[in-house]
């Protein structure tokens, strides 16, 4: 059964931001599970969790308390359990400096915060549905950022 | 270079000296021995004058005596015999005068001895008695015969001295027939000789005299500039460790010039207790080192009770005399130390605003879009579900709102832009300004096919610059001439690049031969008044209300912040209704 689902996490610790993600997906009507945590440290509690069924793609906030969304993606990325999990940065900055970071440390995908629900709704349905095995062999810088 | 041509100079002087002091030698030592030679031959002619005066006198006495013997003999008479008994003793006299000239010479005694045989002999003729007339006659005979031979002898012995004399005067002249030309041509050498040295002398005696003016004006201007330029000089000799310190070394100390002894233990008192240690241990290892290392520490000024900051270096100095000095210089460093001190206060309140700027940024491109984005986001979600529900007047203010909110998120994003114009990295790489038009282009491609507009461009030129802004500055100046078409008119954008020396552009206010790409932006839209030209360019500036041409003022600011970053310049000229050009100069 979990074949047939996405299996999603979002890390932000912005509630209305947490609510418009589950709102969209809501609507969106793709098989998705998603499940939100509130900070870094939790993300990552979560993760490392016994018993915990990885995600498929995993949404990150970096400005978040207690452990940033970088601090995060390192753990993760050095980590070989969680080589499989498609990062998408999930950010409202869109400054060079956070893009190149992220690229370095091996995100997949960088996502500005569309600052309109409908867009939301667009941006999350692209990633989401995105062939990634097919995307990550071809990862380059300049589709990095995603553009709607 | 003056130094070592005086010191050749000595040593010429030394040696025409010596020269000359040889050849006086030298010819002192030939006049001496041309007197020396010239007293032997006047004593070895006296001599021959002599012989021949005592050979003559010899005669006379003999002839005396013949006279008196004659006399006597045919008178009788005794008196006749006076002369002729004088004569023998005089005979005997001269042959001891004689004998005594020529001991040296054996030939002319044996001569003598000859000579006075004869005369013995011709005296044993003398005789008083004869026994007859035969006998007076044979002795008369005999002794005028012995006379004769007597007198031959004598001439031999004259002529010999004659001879003598006449070779000894050749060989004499032979000998020194040269001397006088080489004495005086030698005395002339030396005169000659003595007149370069002199002439080198008094050359070299101006040359002093005014290498001596040039030394003072030097000193003059040396006491000058080390009061202007505040520092002073110090000379110590290594040997005995004194000092001399220049005038204005003295003044640096707050003390009137040479007013107290120069040593170390008088300049330690001046100096702050705390740098005494540095300044001690720099003086300990000068000799090894052959100079003393760069020292910064602090005085108390004499005078005015001021800490002054002081800088001292030295080298030793070897002259050509080997003594050992050190030569050093001194300087108040005071103001350029308290201006650094003021620079490096400026530059933390710099590092410091700059980091501010940065935290506001962050502010700006997150904290203050967050909200904006919730904000538009549930405008969203309420525009999607929830308007058709509300009433007319709700639905108005609804849309004011979302206006507003769409004016503050173009806003905060022109004003980032900004903000990262100033601040990005400058890393100049060749551009080509057609493959930016391209990418503004194709940037503003729906604009452009909305506006039905043509942008004209052909083979612009390549520059040093930053691509991205280039383009931000293309896209700019583009979207601006497209915003302020004419409604009923296609717009139409002609760029141009063309090379232009400085020199040649009045308003570059440049006059030198510096050559910049002059890039044009010509266009056929609604323009403005000139008067406004430079306006356009400030932040936040609009010629037009928000109504009819919403914009934030801030993309002709970035314009102008992108060509400045660039050292380059830009102008704006418009006339309304039929157009606005933009020219933009870069440096190539």
């Amino acid at each position: 059964m979990q074949k047939d689902f996405i299996l999603i996490t979002l890390a932000d610790d912005d509630e209305d931001d947490r609510l418009f993600f589950t709102d969209a997906f809501e609507e969106l009507k793709i098989n998705t599970v998603v499940n939100t945590v509130n900070d870094g440290v939790a993300l990552m509690n979560f993760l490392n969790a016994p018993g915990t069924v990885l995600p498929n793609i995993i949404f990150l906030d970096l400005n978040m308390p207690l452990k940033s969304g970088i601090e995060c993606l390192k753990e993760i990325k050095a980590n070989p359990k969680f080589k499989d999990i498609v990062i998408a940065i999930y950010s409202t900055s869109s400054s060079e400096e956070d893009i190149e970071n992220t690229f370095v440390l091996g995100a997949n995908i960088y996502i500005k915060k569309p600052s309109h629900f409908g867009k939301l709704k667009e941006v999350l349905s692209e990633v989401v549905t995105l062939n990634w095995q097919y995307i990550t062999s071809g990862l380059n810088k300049d589709n990095f950022l995603l553009r709607m | 270079m003056f130094k070592s041509k005086l010191f050749d100079s000595i040593g010429f002087i030394r040696s025409v000296f010596l020269i000359a002091f040889f050849i006086l030698i030298f010819l002192a030592s030939i006049t001496y021995r041309h007197i020396k030679e010239l007293d032997k031959i006047s004593d070895s002619i006296m001599n021959t004058y002599a012989i021949s005066i005592e050979l003559g006198q010899l005669i006379s006495y003999i002839k005396d005596a013949e006279t008196g013997h004659r006399g006597y003999v045919i008178t009788n008479d005794s008196t006749y015999l006076e002369p002729f008994i004088n004569a023998r003793k005089n005979v005997n006299l001269t042959f001891q005068s004689l004998n005594n000239t020529i001991k040296s010479d054996t030939v002319k005694q044996q001569q003598l001895i000859r000579i006075y045989e004869l005369v013995d002999k011709r005296f044993s003729y003398f005789k008083n008695n004869f026994a007859n007339k035969d006998e007076f006659n044979t002795d008369f005979k005999n002794g005028k015969m012995v006379m004769d031979s007597l007198r031959s002898e004598i001439e031999i012995m004259l002529s010999t001295e004659n001879k003598l004399l006449t070779t000894k005067d050749k060989l004499y002249k032979y000998n020194n027939s040269n001397t006088p030309l080489i004495v005086f041509s030698t005395f002339l050498i030396s005169i000659l000789i003595l007149g370069l040295g002199y002439m080198r002398i008094i050359k070299n005696y101006k040359d002093l005299v005014t290498q001596n003016i040039r030394l003072k004006i030097f000193d003059e201007s040396s006491k000058q500039s080390e009061i202007l330029g505040k520092y002073g000089s110090w000379l110590l000799n290594i040997e005995d460790k004194s000092f001399n310190f220049s005038d204005n070394t003295f003044r640096l100390l707050g003390c009137k010039p040479q007013s107290f002894q120069a040593n170390l233990e008088n300049l330690l008192n001046f100096i702050h207790p705390d740098d005494q240690e540095i300044f001690t241990a720099a003086f300990q290892n000068i000799e090894e080192s052959a100079m003393l290392p760069l020292i910064h520490y602090r005085i108390l000024k004499k005078d005015t009770l001021e800490i002054r900051h002081f800088r001292t270096t030295a080298k030793i100095f070897i002259d050509r005399l080997g003594n050992k000095n050190m030569i050093g210089t001194t300087q108040d460093i005071t103001e350029d130390y308290n201006k650094t001190q003021l620079i490096e206060l400026r530059n933390k309140e710099l590092v410091q605003n700059n980091k501010e700027l940065m935290e506001f940024n962050h502010v700006a491109s997150h904290d203050l879009q967050e909200p904006l984005r919730k904000i538009q986001t549930f405008i969203s979600r309420i525009e999607d579900r929830e308007k058709e529900q509300l009433s007319e007047t709700a639905k108005s203010y609804f849309e004011k709102i979302q206006e507003a909110s769409n004016r503050m998120r173009i806003l905060i994003d022109d004003l980032l832009q900004y903000s990262r114009t100033n601040r990005s990295e400058k890393r100049f790489e060749e551009v080509d300004l057609n493959q930016v038009v391209s990418n503004a282009i194709s940037e503003l491609s729906e604009n452009i096919s909305e506006k039905k507009a043509l942008i004209h461009f052909e083979k612009l030129h390549h520059v040093q610059g930053i691509q991205f802004q280039l383009e931000q500055l293309f896209i700019n100046i583009i979207s601006n001439s497209l915003k302020y078409s004419k409604t009923d008119e296609a717009a139409v954008v002609d760029i141009n690049s063309k090379k232009v020396k400085a020199y040649k552009v009045p308003k570059l206010k440049d006059d030198s031969k510096k050559e910049y790409l002059k890039i044009t932006f010509k266009d056929n839209g609604l323009g403005f008044e000139q008067e406004y030209a430079e306006k356009i360019f400030l932040l936040f500036n609009r010629l037009h209300g928000k109504k009819e041409y919403p914009g934030t003022g801030v993309g002709l600011a970035i314009c102008k912040k992108i060509v400045e970053n660039h050292k380059g310049y830009i102008f704006a000229k418009g006339k309304v209704n039929e157009g606005a050009e933009f020219e933009i100069y870069l440096p190539i």
